[in-house]
């Protein structure tokens, strides 16, 4: 840091020196000694006499701004500007709606889970023929096809926002074990990222 | 001389920023109620900032009005780290510089290079000339559009360097060095007719 003296006699430091005195920026001290140092040195006088002008000239507002007509023109795009931030806000809206759907059906399944020990007789309570699946993002239509013929199922709605789709067994009133050996199928493919039998 | 304390426009600033401060909270919550207010206090300073960069008083109003815009929407990223007119300006900047880009004028041109070196004219003859106000502007007005810029936010809005470094994005010596060629700049205008 250039001590007082420096300031004074490097022409940028006393330059930044005397704009701070002039915009009223100066600690008392600096000022006392540029007012000093002033005194005793006329180039610095009209310098600081120079730079008060150019102030005073800057200062000076001689045009007059068409306020009221700038705030109208403002105050109408502002409305534009508010309606298309709510719009974009409720962007999300169908995405969080399908990923509450995901929630709801997971919990869904692991609630029936719960209440389902394994211990169930068989052909009690028939189940629901049909499956909930997403297929991973890398997944080609070909390799889905080959997959769905496989295991003798077809779409029947999707895909939802979530991405998810209804499957159906082609086979007429298909038995628990015939959906569970489907879905177990299912899992092992890797064209599949996430499978369960629809609640 | 007047005293310090008679002209210390940093006294006044402290309220202003205060307010913008408060303005933009309130601003940031959708109040339109408060972004009159603020463009009511900014108004001048955004379109004089810009006027001084660009020398056009139509491109000057639509950079105020954009700067604006960009408050309404922005008002919620102001986060207190710098005062609320440095974040302001800040933005405008940003908008001058993307109209001289449009434009095709680049923002570091260096205009005043052709001002020519004349024989130093005695101090009195440059504060003659000086006392001019339309001589002054007129100056003002071939300087480069950085010097021009450095020198508005020096001694129109009355900016610390730290401040106008912020606006500027760059650092605080190279404002000092700027301010210094700029008033170097402008005293080889004055000193133009005075020889």
């Amino acid at each position: 840091m250039p001590g007082p003296e420096d300031s004074l006699n490097d022409p940028v430091e006393r330059s930044a020196l005397i704009a701070a005195l002039v915009t009223g920026r100066c600690t008392p001290d600096e000022a006392r000694r540029l007012q000093q140092a002033s005194r005793r040195d006329p180039q610095l006088a009209r310098e600081i006499e120079l730079m008060e002008l150019l102030r005073r000239h800057m200062q000076i507002e001689t045009e007059e701004l068409p306020l009221e007509w700038g705030w109208q023109r403002l105050k109408r795009d502002l409305r534009n500007v508010r309606e298309s931030r709510a719009a974009s806000q409720f962007r999300w809206l169908p995405a969080a709606s399908a990923a509450l759907l995901l929630l709801c059906v997971v919990q869904g399944v692991l609630l029936w889970k719960q209440e389902d020990p394994g211990l169930r007789l068989l052909g009690a309570d028939a189940p629901s023929e049909h499956l909930q699946l997403s297929f991973s993002l890398q997944a080609t239509e070909s390799e889905i096809q080959a997959l769905l013929r496989d295991v003798g199922a077809e779409i029947v709605a999707g895909p939802s926002s979530a991405g998810l789709y209804r499957l159906r067994l082609r086979k007429p009133e298909p038995t628990r074990e015939e959906i569970e050996a489907a879905i177990h199928r299912l899992r092992a493919d890797s064209a599949v990222s996430y499978v369960d039998q629809e609640p | 001389m007047d005293s310090l304390a008679d002209r210390n426009p940093a006294g006044n600033e402290a309220p202003l920023d205060q307010q913008l401060g408060q303005l933009l909270a309130r601003v940031s919550a959708g109040d339109q109620g408060a972004m009159e207010q603020l463009y009511r206090l900014c108004q001048s300073r955004v379109y004089r900032f810009a006027r001084s960069r660009m020398n056009d008083s139509f491109a000057a109003a639509d950079v105020l009005h954009e700067t604006m815009i960009e408050v309404w929407r922005g008002a919620s990223r102001f986060e207190g780290r710098s005062r609320a007119l440095t974040w302001i300006l800040g933005i405008a900047n940003h908008k001058v510089m993307d109209h001289l880009r449009k434009q095709n004028r680049h923002p570091s041109q260096e205009l005043d290079e052709s001002l020519p070196d004349v024989e130093s004219p005695t101090a009195e003859a440059l504060l003659e000339q000086a006392q001019s106000r339309t001589r002054m502007l007129e100056c003002l007005s071939r300087l480069s559009e950085k010097h021009r810029m450095v020198l508005h936010l020096a001694f129109y809005q009355d900016l610390p360097y730290g401040e106008i470094a912020a606006i500027v994005g760059c650092p605080e010596g190279t404002v000092k060095t700027r301010v210094f060629h700029a008033k170097e700049a402008l005293k080889r205008c004055l000193a133009q007719k005075t020889v």
